[in-house]
């Protein structure tokens, strides 16, 4: 049976899959550097508390959008490092599509 | 993607679990060193909701789920009993009609490769093939085929036994060849099978196979059994050894109960009929062997069979003393095919084909209208439960996630449902073998494939009735909802789908109820057939000397005395015997019997009975006498030969001319009429009449007789007198079987009258639960425009107005469902033309009636929620707002 990800309540937590899915296309990070990359991306305006990114790691996972590894940090410690998948890839696409089209919606309205 | 899932669950919980512990103990780490803010958050919610994710919560979901199914349907009772009684009725009917379809139709026989066993059957012209061959034909077909391994033949027959010297109710036995066991491989439970070395007349004493309910009934299932004597018909015979429990031979719905060797006939009946080609009382089945197809063996014994009848039957036939030249040509045209008989012999199966299939329909049709009912019944619970579900679905659940909960509860129902069928359908199958005892053996007890069926057809029930109730029981407006709607105000897409399933429901219905009407109709047809007598107040009495030690011709003498005493007794008006009683499957003989006319040689009557009869027979039974008089005491073995015929022999023979003082010839003797009688049916009540002539049985006497008894009360009141008076009279030791004479007459159409039983039982709890269905939606309907109803009546509708609003309504979701249904019907019931009697399926009367029953009940069904309607406060229904 093939799921799709299921809608979620608010809009935050589909945007947060879609900010996790895009800093990782530019290769692995460990959760700490995503949560930084997107607050540095954003201008320091998003932040993304653990208690909502490590459930969305571990839920994105579990889809199959990512994959972990254990690696050696910058510090030389041991972190877990996230990976996108072909699978992530895809998900990015439409999320990053769908999103386009609800800002430019949104943008549009504004704009009148 | 779900397995995926569970796999990960499964393997990686405790691991993750620890590797999460680590990296939220690496990130606090980092931020700590880059004096970050971020983070130092709710570490166990984050616990919590990442355990939440891995969980492997399908288990334990659906557990949650059954609890909270088992909760929720504890909290309404009421719909839970009648949701539950609904499926059990429907399912139990399936799985009792499975059972019985199963036992006759399907189930292999319990022999060795039960695939490979054929049926040989006869064929002569157009008609029906015949299961009967002679001992000489069996005998070519077993040396010569080289398809089959084995050809094997036996007799069915009834036999009486003593055992111990004690003489028992008649057994059903076979004589078989004496390699039956070893070719179907059944082995004896006890001892030894027959043998081929067993099939031979020696010195008179022959060997027994007794079945495991006769070992169980009459031994006891003692071990000694084995070497014991066993009488049957005045010839000894040893048993050797005891079937397996549940084989009962080879034909489906018979148990035999003793097997003995073929060649020990010769024992038993004087003359035996091995001698005779004209004789056909053999089966024969055959086991194939593995490489030889059914085509092959079907051409080679074509070859054997027409060159044994050219061999056997033709010389035999050419030596007699008139040979008609028709026949004989005839003869050579006799052929044979074959048929599977893995399931058993072809026989039952086929009496029992078609109305298998119609009930099995039947209890079809009643299966989907019990689950249109509970859908129905869900409908109208998910809509009291709208807000609840709204609620729900705006805290955040998930729609799959109450729709799995609503279908738990579905089949949380059906599961019960299910369970509760096995016992209605044990009770169902055990009615329906007690009705058929006479006729069917059948083991009935629930068994892997009925109860696999059972699972089946509750699974497809709980997806029939309860997917589409949850899907849009969830698939709600919960804004709508929540901002304090009333209940049901936001069904209305609901109600057309509970309009569009009483449609169905009575479409449906009216096929139930058409068919049913049939069958009632055709019962009654049969049951009011003109017989010629008057079957009321006659008790039919079976004396069976068999253990006494009276001849013949005492037993004559005994017989007219115990006559003489049972007319004494009170309550009997008058008594007399016969040699076949009427009704019996046409026993008794077609003999050769001519007329005389008019100087022209003899003329052969065709197809007339014959019968013995004695004194007083016809004013007993209530046929009239048209001329002459009845026999009397003057009709004795040494006066003059004398007969009494019917009308219709009569008219064909005679003319207008009076038969009295004619003669007939039976067997070339002559004998006086001397009597007229009306027209009676014989063999059987839908024949139409043949000639048929009465003998005086004082000339033609035999054992066991029939006494016919006339009463002026209930017969069977006077049943035990009788008996005693027959054993006072005869011996202890003589068997008197007692039965009314409508007793007798219905077991000869015990298939219709159960058919129409079933059918009618059937019907009447398929329209019953339609009612319910009805009302049910009805009442919510009004519940649903409580105020549309209250406005109407606060602008002056009044409370006539209100309910003639809602019979409208009923009348057009019910005449719809007619509609609809009609066709439907007449083409359904088109393929039960051959099950009916004295109507064909179009009957427009029939089509009435069962459309005016369904609109009465309709009717019925609406009146309550209609007066409710009419009720209703404007007040009361506008403030609701």
């Amino acid at each position: 049976m093939i799921r799709k990800p299921s809608p979620r309540p608010n809009l935050l937590q589909g945007t947060l899959d879609l900010l996790i899915l895009h800093s990782l296309q530019r290769g692995p990070l460990h959760g700490y550097a995503i949560a930084q990359t997107i607050h540095l991306l954003s201008n320091e305006v998003l932040r993304v508390e653990e208690g909502s990114l490590y459930p969305a790691l571990y839920r994105l996972e579990l889809d199959g959008a990512i994959t972990a590894s254990w690696g050696a940090s910058e510090n030389n410690r041991k972190a877990k490092y996230y990976r996108i998948t072909k699978r992530g890839q895809k998900l990015l696409a439409e999320q990053e599509e769908t999103w386009n089209r609800l800002s430019g919606a949104v943008a549009r309205v504004l704009a009148r | 993607m779900i397995i995926r899932r569970v796999l990960l669950k499964l393997s990686r919980r405790r691991r993750l679990e620890e590797e999460m512990k680590a990296e939220l103990a690496f990130h606090r780490d980092m931020a700590r060193e880059h004096a970050n803010p971020i983070g130092l958050g709710h570490l166990s919610g984050i616990e919590e909701s990442a355990r939440d994710l891995w969980r492997f919560n399908l288990v334990e979901d659906f557990w949650r789920d059954v609890v909270y199914a088992l909760r929720s349907l504890g909290r309404s009772p009421g719909f839970a009993a009648i949701a539950v009684m609904t499926l059990a009725l429907g399912i139990g009917a399936n799985t009792a009609m499975f059972t019985l379809m199963h036992r006759i139709m399907l189930a292999s026989l319990p022999v060795e490769e039960p695939g490979e066993l054929i049926e040989v059957l006869g064929t002569r012209g157009n008609g029906p093939p015949g299961v009967a061959f002679s001992y000489a034909a069996l005998q070519d077909l077993r040396r010569g085929t080289q398809t089959c391994s084995s050809i094997l033949g036996f007799s069915s027959v009834t036999f009486h036994a003593l055992i111990d010297g004690n003489p028992m109710e008649r057994l059903s036995a076979e004589f078989v060849t004496g390699d039956y066991f070893s070719a179907l491989g059944v082995s004896a439970l006890r001892g030894r099978p027959l043998m081929p070395e067993d099939d031979r007349v020696g010195d008179g004493t022959a060997v027994a196979m007794i079945s495991h309910s006769l070992w169980q009934g009459r031994f006891g299932g003692a071990a000694d059994t084995i070497g014991k004597n066993i009488v049957l018909e005045n010839v000894p015979y040893t048993i050797v050894g005891v079937a397996p429990a549940g084989f009962g031979g080879v034909e489906v719905g018979r148990q035999t109960d003793v097997w003995v060797p073929l060649e020990s006939e010769r024992l038993i009946r004087k003359p035996s009929r091995t001698t005779s080609t004209a004789t056909k009382w053999l089966q024969i089945i055959g086991r194939l062997k593995p490489e030889a197809t059914i085509e092959q063996a079907t051409a080679e014994l074509r070859v054997l069979y027409s060159k044994s009848i050219v061999e056997n039957d033709i010389p035999e036939a050419l030596s007699g003393p008139r040979v008609d030249p028709s026949f004989i040509e005839r003869m050579k045209s006799w052929s044979l095919i074959l048929a599977p008989a893995g399931n058993g012999l072809s026989r039952t199966r086929q009496q029992y084909e078609q109305p298998l299939a119609v009930l099995m329909g039947i209890v079809g049709v009643l299966l989907l209208i019990a689950c249109t009912n509970v859908a129905h019944l869900l409908f109208a619970r998910a809509r009291t439960r709208e807000k609840e579900i709204a609620m729900r679905l705006s805290l955040g659940a998930g729609r799959s996630r109450l729709i799995r909960q609503l279908l738990t509860e579905s089949l949380v129902l059906v599961a019960a449902g299910g369970l509760l069928a096995i016992f209605v359908a044990y009770l169902l199958t055990r009615h329906v073998t007690a009705f058929l005892t006479n006729s069917l053996v059948l083991n009935v007890a629930p068994n892997p494939a009925t109860l696999g069926f059972t699972a089946a057809v509750s699974i497809v029930a709980a997806i029939l009735f309860g997917l589409m109730p949850a899907l849009r029981g969830t698939s709600i407006d919960f804004m709508t909802q929540l901002k304090g709607g009333t209940p049901g105000s936001g069904s209305t897409r609901n109600h057309y789908w509970s309009s569009g399933l009483i449609v169905g429901q009575v479409a449906l219905l009216l096929v139930l109820i058409l068919g049913a009407g049939l069958f009632l109709r055709t019962l009654h047809n049969l049951n009011s057939i003109d017989l010629g007598f008057d079957r009321s107040n006659v008790l039919l009495a079976f004396v069976d000397p068999f253990g006494t030690s009276h001849s013949p011709e005492t037993m004559m003498t005994l017989t007219a005395q115990l006559l003489e005493r049972i007319e004494a007794l009170p309550g009997v008006r008058s008594a007399s015997m016969t040699r076949f009683a009427p009704i019996s499957g046409g026993s008794g003989s077609n003999p050769e019997v001519r007329v005389l006319r008019d100087g022209a040689d003899p003329v052969l009557v065709r197809g007339a009975w014959l019968n013995n009869v004695g004194p007083r027979y016809f004013a007993t039974l209530g046929v009239p006498l048209i001329a002459g008089r009845e026999f009397d005491d003057r009709d004795s073995a040494k006066a003059p030969p004398v007969a009494i015929i019917n009308k219709t022999f009569a008219e064909r023979y005679f003319g207008n001319a009076s038969p009295i003082g004619k003669a007939v010839y039976l067997r070339g003797m002559p004998s006086e009429i001397v009597g007229l009688v009306g027209d009676s049916k014989y063999s059987e009540i839908r024949e139409t009449v043949e000639p048929t002539v009465y003998g005086p049985i004082y000339q033609q006497f035999g054992v066991p007789v029939q006494l016919v008894i006339r009463t002026d009360r209930n017969p069977e009141a006077i049943a035990a007198a009788v008996r005693v008076e027959a054993q006072s009279l005869i011996g202890k030791t003589v068997s008197v079987r007692e039965r009314t004479l409508e007793d007798h007459i219905e077991a000869t159409i015990v298939q219709e009258r159960l058919v129409t039983r079933l059918a009618a039982l059937f019907g009447a709890l398929a329209l019953l639960l339609a009612v319910i269905g009805l009302y049910g939606v009805v009442s919510s309907s009004v519940a649903r425009r409580t105020k549309e109803i209250g406005i109407r009546i606060a602008l002056g509708f009044n409370g006539r107005s209100a309910v003639s609003m809602v019979i409208r309504e009923v009348f057009l979701l019910v005449g719809a469902g007619i509609v609809v249904g009609l066709p439907l019907a007449i083409v359904i019931t088109r393929s039960m033309d051959k099950l009916l009697y004295g109507l064909t399926p179009d009957d427009p009367l029939n089509v009435l009636t069962a459309a005016a029953a369904l609109l009465i009940s309709a009717l019925a069904a609406a009146w309550i929620p209609a007066r409710r309607a009419s009720r209703v406060d404007p007040m009361v229904a506008l403030r609701n707002e």
